[in-house]
């Protein structure tokens, strides 16, 4: 059999990027494949190209922990891009493994990262490359199994038939035990029946559901909530400081180290920030520890502290400047996504520009009061241009501002809002600088399960649309850039987002008519989705645009994020009043539920950062 | 102080274009603590400069890189810290430390020796009878056209493959499958660059004995 060595020397002027197959990257771990030594080798996959999937921290620290114990090993597998993919065919090999060049039917256990809905056809693609049949009920006892983890596990039902199990959250400790199933179990249906009493493991064809006449789901039986699973104590999680290195430029190619997990600020919008609750941050030993091993082994030139939201981590204060005082005569830059909208991260900013200069973006997601209000962001329009105007005093000619289109109860006010929020932060920036310029971006908002706007109906393409023009002609004049997304690709993340069982005929449809890549502008064909849906007789509007009810059974009520759908309501409730909730570090408890339903502790290592 | 490092490329490695290749020395030098120098500017990157880039799919034993060091080493620590640190599949063959007046290799280095592997060696053997070896191709919208025979210095069997040492670096350069191209070759070939020279006073010298 043909490895991907031999396929990218025989077309070599045909693969575009070889780099995405040669599996022998630094630290790439490579095992013997002794049947006397290996009890289990499963794959790792990525539904979207090297670049992304590499970007991807959750997929290293899986593969750290399958293969520092001997007799695991875990490969990776990506989706191979269209011109790979057409001399694989043209030579008839299925999908490889990048390391040894196994075919992935091989393999005990293949297991996928479930990122962005839009990936959905690309893991049935990929499946189907590797010659397994798509239908979990069609794959044989032979077959490995097919498993699926990540935030859009949390609605898993549009692809329940497709997969043999989902893991619920935090995956490091679920994921270990698997790896132990597989080596003392051999067949398939015992193999399941274990995982099936692993804490946050949800077989979907252990659950029925019923409809009502109005497609509505009338009951999903047996009643069991499949609750999600938790690491208590992240000082104690299993860490790579060895990840692989690759040597493509990826999206994100550097040292990752998560500072925390869960975000108690309660936007309400936000998925990540309901189903990883509560915050656990790491002691800023480890997480020195972590960052200081993590270098030696794999040389990089830049590190990243990661979370939802790390301007929050209670030791930044500290932890910044000492890191710097290491970083800046090796050159070494620091990254801190996600800033606040306060002058500590401008300060923050100003720190970390000693290596690297970078940009500046705030989120204040929704251009008036009353809509940041309703969205639970805690950010005042003075927090912005007081930010704005400590950014460009501080010399900085370009500031980027996101926000969201399309949110609850939204109206062309709030629209124009947006407008002069930007105009008025470019007005500072002119202060300073005759370059000073802003860029606005918008997204569509698509309302996502275990969160309070899990009820609303999302706007229809047409008025979101029409609402990027309001603002597209609101927004022009020197210093003024404005990006926007595509309502038709938000549109069908809003079906799947909320979707249910019914879909996965759909996803099969489209996929085997050439939905490929649909995350990627140029390979969307929202033509063969509209078919797929016609064909069904199944109105998309039905999940993305159609308002649900508070006692609506909905597809994703048999997971169990641990926050109550009680709490998800009232805050749904609130929203409507205008009024917000505080953050629980602040104010004491809020009662979400997840603290004593999944018996875990907010840890916190200092104190809150104001 | 310049330090010049030779290294090679395997089947692996050959698949890591030129771009890709600086940030593989660069890690590599940061794990063997190297105290690489830097550019001034918004982004500082390291100071160091290939020989002479090499096409993607290639292999070879003569790669060379200039990288101006902070501190002064012994070549000889250089070489085994970052022997250790570089993936198997960048073989390390030397480190010289050379005066900061040296020609940069990018500049001094005039010839490259190949070797081809196919099932076509008897044609590329012939380019030794041939008055001329016409090379076409477009250029913005125009078809040029180029003898390489000129610039080619010899053609020879060898035990692995045909070798042919041609013209390179920035005066002039023969692309391998420029080679292949003007024979019209489309039989799958492996490629392996034995090694890069500079032409001086009638001698090949590689970049590590420039003084
Ligand atoms: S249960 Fe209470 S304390 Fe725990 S995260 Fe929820 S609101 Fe905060």
């Amino acid at each position: 059999m043909l490895t991907y060595q031999d396929l990218c020397e025989r077309y070599l002027d045909k693969i575009e990027k070889p780099g995405r197959y040669i599996g022998a990257e630094l630290n790439s771990v490579h095992k013997e494949n002794d049947l006397e030594k290996l009890s289990a080798r499963v794959c790792l996959a990525f539904p979207d190209v090297y670049e992304v999937g590499m970007s991807h921290f959750g997929l290293k620290i899986l593969y750290h922990i399958a293969n520092k114990k001997p007799e695991y090993w875990a490969e990776r597998v990506f989706a191979p891009w269209p011109d790979m993919e057409k001399v694989m065919k043209e030579e008839q090999v299925p999908l490889l493994t990048l390391e040894s060049s196994t075919p992935l039917k091989a393999m005990d256990l293949i297991g996928f990262t479930l990122q962005y809905e839009l990936s959905y056809t690309n893991i049935l693609h990929m499946l189907r490359l590797a010659d397994l049949d798509v239908w979990r009920k069609n794959r044989k006892d032979s077959d490995p199994l097919v498993i699926a983890g990540g935030p859009c596990a949390f609605n898993p039902e549009p692809l329940a038939d497709f997969f043999d199990a989902f893991v619920i959250g935090d995956g490091e400790e679920v994921f270990a035990e698997i790896l132990d199933i597989l080596k003392k179990e051999k067949s398939k249906a015992k193999r399941l029946e274990l995982f099936s009493k692993l804490p946050g493991v949800y077989l979907p064809d252990q659950y029925t559901v019923l409809y009502n006449e109005d497609d509505t789901i009338k009951a999903i039986s047996p009643q069991k909530r499949v609750k999600k699973a938790v690491v208590k104590d992240l000082d104690l999680a299993d860490y790579p400081t060895d990840p692989v290195v690759p040597y493509i430029q990826t999206v994100h190619d550097r040292v990752n180290v998560e500072v925390f997990r869960g975000c108690l600020r309660g936007c309400r919008f936000c998925q990540a920030g309901m189903i990883y609750r509560p915050t656990r941050e790491r002691s800023t030993e480890k997480v020195k520890k972590l960052i200081f091993s993590t270098l030696a082994t794999t040389g990089y030139e830049e590190v990243s502290l990661t979370s939802l939201s790390t301007a929050d981590y209670s030791e930044l204060k500290c932890l910044v400047p000492d890191l710097m005082d290491i970083f800046e005569p090796e050159r070494i830059s620091l990254s801190l996504p996600s800033l606040r909208i306060d002058s500590f991260s401008v300060d923050l900013a100003k720190e970390i520009e000693k290596v690297k200069k970078t940009g500046l973006t705030f989120a204040p997601e929704a251009g008036s009061q009353r809509l940041r209000d309703l969205i639970n962001k805690n950010v005042t329009e003075k927090d912005l241009l007081d930010t704005a105007e400590a950014a460009f005093a501080n010399g900085w000619t370009h500031i980027k501002l996101y926000f969201m289109i399309g949110l609850p109860t939204e109206t062309d006010e709030d629209i124009l809002a947006i407008a002069a929020l930007g105009k008025k932060v470019r007005e500072i920036g002119r202060r300073y600088t005759k370059k000073g310029m802003v860029t606005v971006s918008t997204s569509s908002f698509v309302p996502k399960s275990h969160t309070p706007f899990q009820w609303f109906d999302q706007e229809t393409r047409d008025e979101l649309r029409r609402k990027q023009f309001l603002l597209k002609d609101n927004l022009r004049g020197p210093g003024l850039q404005f990006n926007w997304s595509d309502p038709e690709a938000s549109y069908l993340e809003a079906v799947f987002a909320r979707g249910d069982r019914r879909l996965s005929a759909v996803i099969a449809y489209a996929e085997e008519r050439g939905a490929f890549f649909d995350s990627w502008h140029e390979f969307f064909k929202p033509e063969i989705w509209e078919e797929g849906f016609k064909v069904f007789d199944i109105d998309p509007d039905f999940y993305a645009t159609r308002a649900k009810a508070k006692e609506e059974v909905l597809p994703w009520d048999l997971i169990d994020s641990g926050v109550n759908k009680h709490f998800l309501w009232s805050e749904w409730q609130k929203a409507l009043q205008g009024e917000i909730t505080q953050d629980c570090r602040d104010v004491g408890c809020t009662g979400c539920g997840v603290c004593r339903d999944l018996d875990v502790d907010i840890v916190l290592r200092g104190e809150i950062n104001k | 102080m310049i330090t010049c490092v030779k290294f090679g490329k395997d089947s692996s490695a050959a698949f890591v274009s030129h771009l890709d290749l600086i940030r593989v020395f660069e890690r590599a030098m940061r794990r063997a603590s190297l105290p690489l120098s830097f550019t001034q500017g918004f982004s500082p990157r390291p100071k160091m400069v290939f020989a002479h880039a090499l096409g993607v799919g290639i292999t070879s034993s003569g790669e060379y890189l200039d990288v101006t060091l902070e501190k002064e080493l012994p070549s000889e620590v250089i070489f085994q810290r970052l022997k250790e640190a570089l993936p198997e599949h960048f073989p390390l063959y030397d480190v010289v430390n050379l005066p900061d007046s040296v020609t940069p290799a990018m500049a001094a280095i005039t010839h490259a020796s190949y070797v081809f592997q196919n099932q076509e060696e008897e044609r590329l053997l012939e380019i030794n009878f041939l008055d001329s070896l016409i090379y076409t191709r477009t250029k913005k919208g125009k078809v040029v056209a180029e003898d390489l025979k000129p610039h080619i210095s010899l053609i020879e069997k060898t035990a692995s493959g045909v070798r042919i040492i041609a013209r390179a670096g920035s005066q002039k350069n023969v692309r391998p499958s420029a080679i292949l191209s003007a024979l019209e070759i489309s039989a799958q070939t492996r490629i392996h660059r034995e090694d890069i020279y500079i032409e001086k006073e009638g001698c090949f010298i590689t970049p590590l004995m420039r003084s």
